[in-house]
């Protein structure tokens, strides 16, 4: 499971990295690298890749990247939360 | 909130010491995979939906060389007739031929013109929705004929 928190943490740097607009190119490069076998995967159909479909699952992708919101301020109440909860259950 | 209890059952720190940034990282990570993993499945649906639906024999980059060959090879004065000659599907030839010369005005400005619904109507006298309704209709008629006629 730490290689999977790691995995994790690794592509959510990435995603701020890329939010925060630096270096745009490179950490899209990289971001790309490890989604590239799930799309080749989704890209198969009747047994052969094919190419209109893997050509629109990259846009997708894109627009996946485009859309994606970062808010800080939700994911550190849902910590508070959590936070909370635990220390009322001890 | 179950992938947060176990983030915190591996890190070992029970919310003791969390880390804002790794934490952070952590949780844009899982809701971003979760995202494009969705996101790709619904595209693959879509598409394979789309091909069932609108599957033709003669692939797209043929209809879109023959688009250019027309465009290039009239130029601007292009009339109806010219263009309803040089169908080459029997069947959409047919049902062009025994549509109405407005239908057939309305197909004409608007896809191969490229003028809005709006600079139809005022050409034709009716209102924009009018338009919009009659466009729907021959394509419905159309989309059924074809079809009918494989």
């Amino acid at each position: 499971m730490d290689t999977d928190i790691e995995k994790y943490e690794s592509i959510g740097y990435l995603l701020r990295n890329i939010k925060n607009g630096n270096d745009y190119h490179n950490t899209f490069n990289a971001i790309l690298e490890k989604f590239e076998s799930l799309i080749k995967k989704n890209s198969f159909l009747n047994g052969e890749v094919n190419c209109d479909l893997k050509s629109e699952l990259y846009v997708a992708f894109i627009k996946c990247i485009n859309k994606f919101s970062i808010d800080e301020k939700y994911y550190l109440e849902l910590l508070k939360i959590f936070y909370n909860n635990i220390n009322s259950s001890n | 909130m179950l992938f947060l209890d176990k983030y915190f059952n591996n890190i070992k720190s029970k919310a003791s010491n969390i880390n804002k940034e790794q934490y952070l990282n952590y949780i844009y990570g899982i809701m971003f995979i979760s995202y494009i993993k969705k996101s790709i499945s619904e595209t693959r649906k879509s598409y394979i939906i789309r091909k069932k639906k609108y599957c033709n024999d003669t692939p797209i980059g043929e209809i879109l060389d023959s688009c250019y060959y027309l465009e290039n090879s009239m130029g601007s004065n292009i009339q109806i007739e010219d263009i309803i000659q040089d169908i080459e599907d029997i069947r959409l030839y047919t049902f062009i031929k025994k549509l109405s010369s407005r239908q057939k005005s309305i197909l004409f400005s608007y896809y191969i013109q490229q003028e809005n619904e709006i600079e139809i109507s005022l050409k034709l006298g009716i209102t924009k929705q009018a338009v919009s309704k009659m466009k729907k209709k021959i394509l419905y008629a159309a989309n059924e004929y074809l079809r009918k006629n494989v």
